[in-house]
């Protein structure tokens, strides 16, 4: 049951306990500790793939700043119907990394990083929730690592690189229809290993 | 239920990667068609869970200062005005945000560039009346985008920008306010940077006043700018 009040103030503590879609119902109304509150819980998760994606960190800090600015003005734009708030800030992470991936002149720089981030902001568990989400990440990269490779490749060259089909085909040498190919059938098996996991996933 | 000769298109479209080009072509094939919208439906369970499966960072500190630094001035600003008020900016100095500078804007440019707007004077001045300060004064702005409309209310050393009708700043950029003590240097960057909502804002213009004998405001990045980047949308003069 909701624990959000009407026409009230809520203290840090009790906004700490409020579901995140009750917390976006206080961000439509520019309630900024709030936000503060959706921004402890998704940003490093928004880091993560940032940086996965851009391969760099000021890249990927840009990217996130960008996302939660934007998630800020436009909070009304959530429809819990969609899905999870989680997803909803990843979607436009992702969004905004590919948009900085292809407008980018040097597509491939990703790959040159910042050496050694992974240990200088390697995150630490803290919750039981935390914990949980590690565990279906940890399914997921499974599931994936578990297809063919030419399978994965492709899936991950497009979702984690922001690369277009064509740009695939032309990269692997391979007709675009079989890269097309490749990418249903990854995720068609991917679907059917982590059937499980929807039934848990917010 | 693969009867759809596009079927394969559904996986290329949940992850991205399709062409914006071609992006809206498959897209309006998709409202018509029931194969590939339930594919899309099936597979774009596996695309959100992927965006999660990323080897797992802390984002950095000063992400979270430059992002709630923002929001906190914006929030401010809209309780403080209501619900029709606007979510002005009043950015603190920290880290990459005010180093994110474009190209200078020499001050000749800008200069000319106010010439050609027709700004150099014309301030209408309204004595008094300004939140019941006697010295306070209104200033109607020289210049303004069409449509729009703009005041500046001083009052001894401080001053209000309050502007209606003013387009939102383009995708990625922000509204700053700027000094110009028309001394033949570039106009002095300040730290308050806004957007509109519903066309509207009140900004605070900082800074030292004495001297100063035009605010201005520019478009620039997020963060804004040290010197300004594109021509002003908005002028007041002080003078």
């Amino acid at each position: 049951m909701s624990r959000l009040r009407k026409n009230a103030d809520h203290s840090p503590t009790e906004l700490r306990d409020l579901a995140d879609e009750d917390l976006m119902q206080l961000v439509r109304r520019g309630d900024a500790q709030a936000f503060e509150v959706v921004y402890e819980r998704h940003s490093s998760a928004a880091f993560s793939l940032a940086y996965r994606m851009c391969g760099a960190r000021s890249a990927a800090e840009d990217v996130v700043q960008e996302s939660f600015l934007s998630l800020w003005r436009s909070g009304a734009r959530y429809d819990r119907a969609r899905g999870s708030v989680r997803t909803w800030v990843l979607g436009i992470v992702h969004n905004r990394a590919i948009d900085s991936l292809r407008r980018s002149v040097v597509h491939d720089r990703r790959r040159a990083s910042d050496e050694g981030i992974e240990e200088r902001f390697e995150a630490r568990e803290r919750t039981e929730v935390e914990v949980g989400r590690l565990d279906e990440a940890e399914e997921i990269r499974q599931a994936l690592q578990t297809l063919p490779t030419e399978q994965s490749r492709v899936i991950e060259l497009a979702y984690f690189g922001g690369f277009t089909q064509s740009e695939i085909a032309t990269m692997i040498d391979t007709p675009i229809g079989t890269v097309k190919g490749r990418m249903r059938l990854g995720l068609e098996k991917m679907r059917a290993q982590l059937g499980g996991l929807r039934e848990v996933m917010p | 239920m693969n009867s759809c000769p596009r079927i394969d298109d559904a996986a290329s479209y949940v992850l991205r990667a399709i062409p914006d080009g071609e992006w809206e072509g498959y897209a309006a094939h998709v409202s018509g068609c029931e194969a590939c919208a339930a594919k899309i439906e099936e597979l774009s369970f596996v695309a959100d869970a992927l965006l999660s499966a990323v080897p797992q960072l802390s984002a950095p500190p000063e992400i979270r200062s430059r992002v709630m630094s923002v929001v906190r001035a914006e929030s401010e600003l809209l309780q403080a005005s209501g619900a029709m008020a606007d979510r002005p900016v009043r950015q603190e100095s920290s880290g990459r945000l005010r180093l994110q500078w474009l190209r200078p804007w020499p001050a000749a440019v800008l200069a000319a560039s106010l010439l050609a707007l027709g700004i150099g004077g014309g301030a209408v001045l309204t004595g008094g009346g300004s939140e019941g300060d006697p010295a306070a004064r209104s200033i109607a702005c020289a210049s303004a985008p069409d449509g729009a409309s703009c005041r500046m209310r001083v009052a001894g050393e401080d001053a209000k920008l309050v502007v209606a009708g003013l387009k939102a700043p383009p995708e990625g950029r922000i509204y700053q306010v700027w000094l110009d003590r028309d001394n033949g240097t570039a106009p002095e960057p300040t730290e308050a940077l806004f957007s509109v909502r519903k066309g509207r804002a009140s900004v605070n213009v900082p800074g030292n006043l004495r001297g100063v004998k035009q605010v201005l405001v520019t478009d620039e990045p997020l963060g804004g700018s040290e010197v300004p980047t594109r021509q002003p949308v908005i002028a007041a003069s002080l003078s």
